[in-house]
Formats: structure tokens, C-alpha cells, sequence
């Protein structure tokens, strides 16, 4: 198991990270939308 | 000047070299891969404040590949006047992932030139867009041929030493060795990730200083989420690194936590302060030091008992391992807090304290480099070859390295301060709500020159 985590798993880890990205990045719907108003 | 004042000088210009070099380096390697990302998002959505992102983020681009290509330079040729007899040994083993290096930034750097000039002058914005699909790769293999160099100096092999001659050389043996991939990975991620949170540091900062334009809103939407994903990976690889050292390097973890004896359920000690063996103060997590170690709660962990006072690491290092532990989830938690705001809508993540706290993450985020860096050398010593050579075995016997060290840190200094300056310059005096007005004033008039934006 070790060596799967040491050898294998930090490419995967890194490449799914960069794949990750690509797929988050164009899901902006959230970066103008105004916070909540204040309750009175 | 005597062979112990040389080590030293060579040691400390060393230090000063890949201390600021890392800086610049970790920028050429992160930005690229943002500047593709924002280029692809707008291409994709239509929308011209991220092509405009990807715009401004080249420009300044090209400004730390300029300083880093000194710097570059700079450590190559301290490699061999600093360290002769490590680069006589390494020279021929290791040679083939420098030269490699030297070739993926060629193939960065040719391609920059075209895609730097080419804005504008393709009716398809996604040929543009592939054009910087290459400087992506060479900065980022640049970083993975470098840091296979410095996996080498960590866990050496692919070669044998016979009667003081080297034979057996494999060069491919030696650049996949032990230590490459945890090392590779988590230097080319940390990267990435630094570069996100500088780049969310200066749209945070943005917004602080009055600009309520929505083009900071996306980039700094874009990079504190890119800033998580790569955090999360970085502390996901960094929990790798600790089964890697526990196997291959045992005494750099052991110091790192001051871990005295060889024991199973190993304590993970926060902060601290050391009295002799005893450790003071600290934030003690049970069981947690043997998980990093082994995924395994009972797992026993070597301590630093069990090896030769002189190949002991210096103990400091505890503290460059908190730094940089520290700053990467605390990053990990204000992206993260960012990010589920931004989707609750909650109010705080728009407040003063908050954006400065993003802004803050740009600076810090370089510090857990350096502290990382600082971590991974000194941990490694006395060695400057694990269990071959020693650092002063390696060293120059030249008496004018002082000399050396007041020119380049001269060096330096001009370099910061001038790559501060001109950036600042750059960026003040084209600021960013003008030149969407421009942009916008020309896709009116429908009369877009070529070429001549940058």
C-alpha cells in the first residue's frame, strides 16, 4: 500500500488536480452574486 | 580564507541563490497553467474579462521568467564553483534530467515568444489558446527535471563506487529514484497552488483599494478556487512525502518532529520548544506522526536515537515543518471558507478583515515555499549526497567566495527590487478598467489591431 502511495498515487493525485481544475474553473455563477442581505 | 570559511560562504550563497530563485521560479512554473486555465474559461464562456485576465497575467509573466532565467543561470554556475567534487560525481549520473531542464524551458520559452505575439491575430481564439498548451508544459517539466535533480541528492542511485571509481552508471535509474515522485509532485503542485493565491492576493487587493469592477470578482472567484483544489492536492502529497521519508530518510522526519525514540503510536508535535529531549509547549496529536509515517495508528516510527549524533539533522527544521504545515491549511481553510461563501452568499468572505486576509495569503504562501525549501535542504544534512558525500566534502577550497556573496546578493537585490518596480509600473499605468474600455470601444468600432495590445 505504501509504495502505491509513494510511487504512484502522488503523480495521480496531481494530475487529477489539474484535470479538476479545468472542470471547477468555468462554474463562476457564484463570483457576482451579491451576499445576503442583512436582516432588520 | 580557510577550507571552513569557504563551506560556510558557499553554503550561505547557496542558500541566498535558491532562496530568491525559488521565489521567481515557482511563479514561471504556477502562472503559466492559470494564465491557460482564464484563457480557456473566457474562450469557453464567451466572456472577455477572463481573456483579458490571461492577458494581463502574461504580461507580468514575462517579467519573473526575465529574473528567473538570471537566477537560473546563477545556480548553474554556483553548482560547479561552489560544489566541484558533488557536480564531478553528479555530473556523471544525474546530468541527463539538468540538460532535460535546460530543454523544457527552450521549448517554454520559444513558444511564450509566439503566443505573447500572436494575441489578436488569430480569428480562432482556441489556436491562440494551444499555443500556450507547450509553455505550460515546458514550465511545469522544467520544474519536474530540476526537482528529479534534487530527489537524486535525497535518495541516490543508479550507479556504483568501486575502488573510489564510478561505475555502473544508469542515468535513468538515477533520475526515477525513490524520492522523485513525492518530491516532483508536490513541488510542481505547491506551485501552482502559490501562484493561485498571489494571484488572488493582487485581485483581493484590488477590490480592497475601491475597484468594485466584476473583472476582480471572477479573478479572484477563479484563483481562490483554483487555490483549493491545489492545496487540498498539496497536503494530500505532503501526507505521501511523510510515508517516503519514514521508509527512505527516517532522521529527516525524526527531526523534524523531534522523535527522540523508536516507538509505535507516534505522537505528531505542533509548535513547541525543545529542552534537552524533552519537548515543551507543544501541540501533541496522538497517533498522528505514525499515520503519516505508515497509515497505521500503532505503526513504529524510527527516532533520532537510533542514528549517528553526526548525521543528525539540525532540529530547527521542526519549526520550517510547522510554517509550512501551518500556512497550507490555513490556505486550504480561507479558499475553502471562500469558496462555500461565495455559494451560501454568507458576508463575511466580502468584508475588509476577510480580503485582507486573502491578500496576506500571497505573501504566505511564498514563506511555506521558502519554508519547505529550507526544510528539504537543511533536513538533508550533513549530507550533500545521502550517505555518500558530505557538504564540506563537496565544497570549493576557493579562497574569494565572500566576494562572490556580497556580488550576488547586490545581484539580488537589484533584481527584487527592479522586478517590483517594473510590474508595479506596468500595471498602475494601464490599469485594468481602462483597458476594458478600450477593448470595449474597439470591438465596438469593430477596428482591432493586431498584435500590439501587450
Amino acid at each position: 500500500m505504501d509504495e502505491f502511495l509513494m510511487f504512484y498515487a502522488p503523480f495521480i493525485v496531481l494530475i487529477g488536480a489539474i484535470i479538476l481544475a479545468f472542470i471547477v474553473a468555468p462554474m463562476d455563477g457564484a463570483a457576482t452574486r451579491p451576499p445576503k442581505e442583512k436582516k432588520k | 580564507m580557510g577550507n571552513e570559511e569557504s563551506v560556510f560562504f558557499s553554503r550561505v550563497l547557496t542558500e541566498l541563490t535558491l532562496s530568491f530563485h525559488i521565489i521567481y521560479a515557482t511563479i514561471g512554473v504556477g502562472v503559466p497553467l492559470m494564465i491557460m486555465i482564464a484563457q480557456w474559461v473566457g474562450i469557453r464562456k464567451n466572456d472577455e474579462h477572463y481573456i483579458l485576465l490571461a492577458r494581463r497575467w502574461a504580461r507580468g509573466f514575462v517579467i519573473t521568467v526575465a529574473v528567473g532565467v538570471v537566477t537560473g543561470t546563477a545556480i548553474g554556475m554556483q553548482l560547479s564553483l561552489l560544489w566541484p567534487n558533488f557536480m564531478e560525481l553528479a555530473g556523471q549520473v544525474i546530468a541527463l534530467p539538468l540538460f532535460m531542464e535546460t530543454f523544457a524551458f527552450f521549448f517554454e520559452a520559444i513558444f511564450l515568444g509566439i503566443y505573447l505575439y500572436t494575441w489578436d491575430r488569430f480569428d480562432n481564439q482556441k489556436k491562440h489558446l494551444l499555443l500556450l498548451v507547450p509553455v505550460a508544459i515546458g514550465a511545469s517539466f522544467s520544474a519536474v527535471f530540476i526537482t528529479m535533480v534534487n530527489a537524486f541528492m535525497n535518495a541516490p542511485q543508479g550507479f556504483d563506487i568501486v575502488d573510489g571509481e564510478l561505475v555502473n552508471i544508469q542515468p535513468l535509474v538515477a533520475m526515477f529514484n525513490p524520492a522523485m515522485p513525492t518530491k516532483v509532485a508536490h513541488v510542481v503542485i505547491t506551485a501552482y497552488m502559490t501562484s493561485a493565491f498571489i494571484l488572488a492576493a493582487i485581485a483581493a487587493f484590488r477590490l480592497l483599494k475601491g475597484s468594485d469592477h466584476v473583472y476582480h470578482k471572477k479573478a479572484l472567484f477563479l484563483t481562490m478556487k483554483l487555490g483549493l483544489i491545489f492545496s487540498i492536492g498539496a497536503a494530500v502529497i505532503g501526507d505521501f512525502s511523510g510515508k517516503y521519508l519514514a521508509e527512505y530518510q527516517p532522521e529527516k522526519l525524526a527531526a523534524a518532529e523531534w522523535h527522540f525514540e523508536t516507538e509505535g503510536e507516534a505522537p505528531l508535535m505542533l509548535y513547541g520548544v525543545l529542552d534537552g529531549q524533552e519537548v515543551k509547549y507543544a501541540i501533541t496529536i496522538p497517533y498522528a506522526l505514525s499515520i503519516l509515517a505508515h497509515s497505521d495508528p500503532t505503526a513504529e516510527v524510527i527516532g533520532l536515537n537510533d542514528f549517528p549524533e553526526d548525521e543528525i539533522p539540525p532540529l530547527y527544521i521542526h519549526y520550517l515543518f510547522d510554517t509550512m504545515v501551518t500556512i497550507g491549511v490555513l490556505m486550504i481553510m480561507v479558499s475553502g471558507l471562500y469558496w462555500l461563501g461565495r455559494h451560501m452568499r454568507w458576508r463575511f468572505i466580502h468584508s475588509r478583515w476577510y480580503r485582507w486576509l486573502i491578500v496576506a495569503g500571497g505573501p504566505l504562501t511564498v514563506i511555506a515555499i521558502e519554508a519547505g525549501w529550507w526544510y528539504a535542504e537543511v533536513g538533508r544534512q550533513p549530507w550533500i549526497l545521502r550517505d555518500i558525500m558530505k557538504v564540506p566534502e563537496a565544497a570549493t577550497t576557493s579562497g574569494h567566495v565572500d566576494t562572490m556573496l556580497y556580488l550576488f546578493a547586490t545581484l539580488y537585490l537589484i533584481l527584487g527590487v527592479g522586478s517590483v518596480v517594473v510590474l508595479r509600473r506596468m500595471f498602475r499605468k494601464n490599469p485594468v478598467e481602462r483597458e476594458i474600455a478600450d477593448r470595449e470601444a474597439e470591438v465596438r468600432e469593430g477596428t482591432r489591431k493586431g498584435g500590439d495590445h501587450r
